[in-house]
């Protein structure tokens, strides 16, 4: 498989990759370290026959991942619903002398997932204020019905905290959205090793409904402290 | 490895929470995964019912239910207990490397999870392992995965935090590669084992 030239996405892996290799990515990736890209995907699955649709964020590493990503994006999306979210970086400056690719913006990619009764959009772009040069996450907006829920939500806001959104799923039967991740809980043992605590917890459709009666609508989640504020209030009391 | 449905799923309406044994085979990718999961609804309920085989051919969802059956208790005809369990064998060619697995429902008091048999190449690398061996008290496996030119394998579960009270949680996030080195690999087969491996490889569960 030839896949050796290079584009601004293998740049963007190669740099993830070099600061992988000295040692930053291991507070964000968990497993052993390897000399190889490490790609940061979003993944959307529409399942009409579960009536559910699920939208999650991981790194993938391996040279063939790299390549097939690169080289046939659409099959790897329509087959799999994978898609690479360091291509929708907008580039500058590749053609200078010296080549000095720097990124100005980002595309936006939206999908359509029509269940039984629900319609849902979902479009996702990459968060291009990076805050952890070496990570690449998503901007998710997802509207169901033509009712947003989350807007324009990062779900990694940072390369030190472990605060991450990992999975948002809406379910038709009983119109439940449900958020999944970690939160890094501020508790530290005595080497100064944060815990990093799971979340679930669902929302429902109808709080974001702007009919409800007698009731303001929920806002959409835009930011993580809106989803772990949501959580918190739906936990019971200890 | 490939994000995937992970998790607990949603409070559903209806009261079918369904738990599904999922493979994703993806050659153009280098990607295995097996991973155990649960879906929930009126509408997952009906598509099992009417086209199990469909839906795990279209997305490697194997819903457990079609691999056991229950029958009335001989002693109490108002209790049902498990009849017959059959396991299923699915064969997956990354073309560098090749997975076989096999699976059978293991029923736990109110929930299903898997016994999984896998050989990378030929070679056995996990054996009859089940991923859980209690009752949800939140410590599992949830994963197996396997990639392409990664010398490990990966298990993935969640683990409860010692000091907590309750035994549903919180939960962490634990991980293990076990590196894969050919005939050599002894195969993985007792959870509590690769469980306290798993807890002892995550250094930050609390």
């Amino acid at each position: 498989m030839n896949c050796s030239h290079t584009n601004p996405t293998t740049r963007i892996q190669r740099l993830a990759a070099a600061l992988f290799l000295v040692g930053l990515l291991p507070a964000i990736f968990s497993h052993a370290a390897q000399a190889n890209f490490v790609i940061p995907i979003a993944r959307v699955e529409c399942m009409p026959e579960f009536g559910i649709v699920t939208i999650s964020q991981k790194s993938i590493r391996g040279e063939r991942v790299t390549c097939s990503l690169k080289e046939q994006p659409e099959r790897i999306a329509e087959k799999y619903g994978i898609y690479d979210i360091s291509s929708y970086f907008i580039f500058e400056g590749e053609d200078e002398d010296p080549p000095n690719p720097r990124i100005v913006g980002s595309r936006t990619k939206t999908i359509e997932c029509q269940l039984a009764e629900h319609h849902v959009s979902i479009t996702l772009k990459p968060d291009t204020s990076r805050p952890c040069p070496s990570a690449v996450t998503i901007r998710l907006t997802l509207e169901i019905e033509g009712v947003r829920i989350i807007e324009n939500l990062i779900f990694e806001r940072s390369c030190i905290q472990k605060d991450t959104i990992s999975l948002v799923n809406f379910n038709e039967d009983g119109e439940f959205i449900l958020l999944t991740g970690t939160f890094d809980d501020a508790r530290k043992d005595e080497l100064g090793v944060h815990f990093v605590e799971d979340f679930t917890f669902n929302l429902t459709l109808d709080e974001f409904r702007p009919d409800r009666s007698g009731q303001d609508p929920l806002s959409p989640l835009k930011t993580f402290e809106d989803v772990l504020e949501a959580w918190r209030l739906r936990q019971p009391p200890r | 490895m490939v994000a995937a449905l992970s998790v607990a799923p949603n409070a559903a309406h209806s009261e079918f929470q369904g738990d599904f044994f999922r493979i994703t085979c993806a050659p153009e990718l280098g990607i295995f995964r097996f991973e155990v999961m649960t879906i929930g609804g009126d509408v997952a309920e009906r598509a099992v019912q009417d086209s199990a085989e469909a839906i795990a051919d279209r997305y490697g969802l194997y819903y457990s239910g079609m691999l056991y059956d229950i029958a009335p208790s001989a002693e109490d005809p108002q209790k049902f207990v498990l009849s017959e369990t059959r396991s299923r064998s699915v064969r997956c060619n990354l073309n560098a490397n090749v997975i076989d697995v096999s699976f059978e429902p293991k029923l736990l008091r109110s929930s299903v999870t898997a016994i999984l048999t896998a050989r990378i190449d030929g070679i056995l690398v996990l054996k009859k392992l089940p991923f859980d061996n209690s009752d949800r008290d939140g410590r599992h496996i949830n994963s197996f995965s396997f990639t392409v030119g990664n010398p490990n394998l990966i298990l993935d579960g969640a683990a409860v935090s010692l000091d907590s009270i309750s035994p549903y949680g919180p939960q962490f996030f634990i991980s293990k590669g076990y590196r894969f080195d050919g005939d050599s690999f002894l195969p993985l087969t007792d959870f509590v084992s690769v469980y306290d491996e798993m807890l002892e490889a995550t250094p930050d569960v609390p």
